[in-house]
């Protein structure tokens, strides 16, 4: 559905997208990870031929982009990391003005507002200003926009920045449906654990580039960490010299009682750990093991944390 | 969606924005109550033609009977003297060619620009048919005569122009480096000449209520005759609505200009053609004509401060056309220059 090859864009000095690639099928989430500044938004932009790119291929179901290609922007939606919408118009007006631009029939656009406006669940909120709705509901609002003409593929970009709980809960949800309605999510984010939830695929970006892509199990696989242990013991002693004496042990890590032990193969080290602790007597509460984050896979593919 | 629907649209934006009413209805009704106010007191009686006497079977006789704003009477020099010393002749144009005055004033000096006109025109060997009486000159002393007109008329003139506002807003709104609602409209499929007809009806109808309801207000409220050609003045306000728009489609290009800055912008350079159209007072317009001619047959607002002079007060159509012209021209110029910077535009940098 989408082909992005080799693409670069500068910024007079700046690279933003360096040999750039990415792809993405029928029917899946796929969340575009990285920090703020790593090229998300300007890979997206040129996906929708806002931007000019200066070298590369992309192509959009199964045809170059290009700003006159009407065809492949009536099967597009695009939701802003900014909320786009009227001041001046209410809910419905606001969806209806967006889903104007792509659906002519007016009885089929107010079908389709409706139907974006439950979904969204601003059913309530109908005649609402924007500048009465809470940030969480403008951004439902922002989504619905971009949506009420029921794309085949649909850019997200950052929808959940500066949202409650309930409206992001709300979203997720959203975008889950949307793919099980058979819509092609682009998501991009930097939240990790969104990632992590709602994606099917991930594309891990730095600095331009492409530095990982698969499920979150390739990914997983691909770095060296695959077993990550979280201890918290109750004595003094510091345990980390000893504790990196463990078969397959690659780091650890002390943060006041609790040690994070990382093991570079998934075999038998919980067991192992357990065995150290009980020849060494030490006393611990609470012991837990986990595969390696999206967090973990990013600080070992980068050398850096993923921050907000 | 159509783009009557479009339209339709494009009017609720700006009809449910408070700032857009006060500035193109609630200020110029504010600033027409202050002129009618500061100038009910020196409202005369409107347009008076000048009284002049001339002899007998002279050959300027029938000239000066075409002149719209001279009341030509035959009598002697003798009687003329009588009749000037009671008001009731303003001059005296003897059989040299000589006029005669008994008193200097406003009207002295319109009678003797208009046979300083004529005998230079003789001079020059225009025949007498093609004399024309239009000049500057009869503009700017009528204007001196009744200074509050003029105001008015640049008010007028101001608020016809106010459109660029509609059109500088929507403009950034469309581009995705101005606006964060850029990327939707670029990322669309719908046309972007549908976009900009659409955007320029929606501005030229709220804009031609906006005259409509500040002319209704002038007509009840001021004393004087603005309007005696109402047709042609509203076809002269509807291209300057137009002229407006376009205007403001040029100014909304601007790139890295936010859509606030560049209605400030607009609105200190409309503020500043209408200063130099009149609309504070003749002088302004007559020392701006005098210094720098060329800036006010630019000057588009000074233009229709003319031009609604000329064709209500003067009865006077022959620079309408160019008025209407240079209005037109001003809109086709910059839809166009418009449309091709929009349409097919890629983005090097958001």
């Amino acid at each position: 559905m989408i082909l992005m090859k080799d693409v670069i864009k500068r910024y007079k000095e700046v690279i933003a997208l360096d040999h750039f690639s990415f792809s993405a099928g029928e029917n899946e989430i796929i969340g575009l990870l990285g920090p703020n500044g790593c090229g998300k938004t300007t890979a997206i932009n040129c996906m929708l031929s806002i931007l000019k790119f200066d070298k590369g291929e992309i192509e959009i179901f199964g045809e170059k982009v290009d700003p006159n290609n009407n065809d492949i922007k009536q099967r597009i939606g695009v939701v802003p990391q900014e909320i786009a919408i009227f001041n001046n118009l209410n809910v419905v007006e606001n969806i209806s003005f967006f889903c104007g631009l792509y659906v002519k029939d007016s009885k089929t656009r107010k079908k389709l507002v409706d139907e974006a406006i439950e979904f969204v669940g601003l059913e309530k909120y109908r005649k609402f200003s924007p500048r009465q709705l809470s940030g969480g509901m403008k951004r439902r609002l922002n989504i619905a926009c971009g949506i009420a003409h029921k794309p085949d593929l649909l850019f997200l970009d950052e929808p959940t920045v500066a949202v409650d709980a309930q409206s992001r809960n709300f979203i997720l949800e959203g975008v889950k449906k949307m793919k099980d309605n058979g819509t092609t999510v682009v998501y991009t984010t930097h939240y990790l654990e969104e990632a992590e939830d709602l994606c099917d695929r991930l594309v891990i970006m730095d600095n331009g580039r492409n530095i990982a892509q698969g499920t979150l199990n390739e990914l997983q696989r691909s770095i060296s960490t695959q077993e990550s242990i979280t201890v918290s013991f109750l004595d003094d002693e510091d345990l980390r010299k000893k504790l990196k004496s463990l078969p397959n042990v690659v780091n650890v890590e002390k943060s006041g009682e609790i040690y994070t032990i990382q093991f570079e193969k998934h075999q038998n080290n919980l067991p192992n750990l357990i065995k150290f602790i009980e020849e060494n007597q030490l006393t611990y509460t609470q012991i837990s093991s986990e595969k390696p984050s999206l967090s973990n896979i990013f600080l070992e593919l980068t050398g850096k944390e993923l921050r907000d | 969606m159509g783009i009557f629907k479009m339209t339709y649209q494009m009017m609720l934006i700006n009809f449910k924005d408070f700032g857009y009413w006060f500035w193109t209805l609630l200020y110029p009704l504010l600033l027409s109550t202050l002129f009618i106010l500061t100038t009910s007191n020196i409202t005369g009686d409107g347009m008076e033609d000048i009284p002049v006497g001339i002899t007998e079977d002279h050959q300027l006789t029938v000239i000066l009977e075409d002149v719209e704003f001279l009341e030509v009477t035959e009598t002697t020099e003798s009687k003329a003297l009588t009749l000037m010393e009671d008001n009731e002749l303003s001059g005296f144009i003897t059989e040299n060619n000589e006029l005669l005055v008994t008193d200097s004033g406003l009207d002295q000096t319109i009678l003797e620009s208009v046979l300083n006109e004529i005998t230079q025109m003789f001079e020059s060997g225009i025949p007498p048919e093609n004399f024309s009486f239009d000049n500057d000159f009869i503009v700017e002393t009528h204007a001196d005569r009744e200074p509050q007109v003029v105001m008015f008329y640049s008010l007028i003139a101001m608020m016809v122009f106010y459109t660029m506002f509609s059109s500088i807003e929507f403009i950034t709104t469309v581009q995705p480096n101005l606006s964060t609602m850029g990327a939707r409209f670029q990322s669309s499929p719908y046309s972007k000449v549908k976009l900009l007809m659409a955007s320029a009806v929606g501005a030229l109808s709220l804009g031609l209520l906006t005259n409509f309801i500040i002319i209704t207000y002038l007509m009840i409220f001021y004393q004087g005759t603005l309007f005696s050609t109402l047709l042609p003045t509203v076809i002269l306000l509807i291209f300057g609505n137009i002229s407006g728009i376009g205007i403001g489609f040029a100014i909304g290009l601007f790139p890295k200009i936010n859509a606030n800055f560049k209605t400030f912008v607009g609105l200190i350079v409309l503020l500043a053609l209408t200063f130099s159209a009149g609309m504070i007072g003749p002088g302004v317009r007559m020392l701006v004509n005098e210094h720098l001619p060329l800036l006010n047959s630019l000057n588009p607002v000074a233009r229709v401060t003319d031009t609604l002079f000329r064709i209500n007060l003067m009865d006077n159509f022959d620079d309408y056309m160019m008025t209407l012209g240079i209005l037109i021209g001003i809109a086709v110029v910059m839809f166009i220059f418009t449309l091709f910077a929009l349409r097919r535009k890629q983005y090097d940098s958001l």
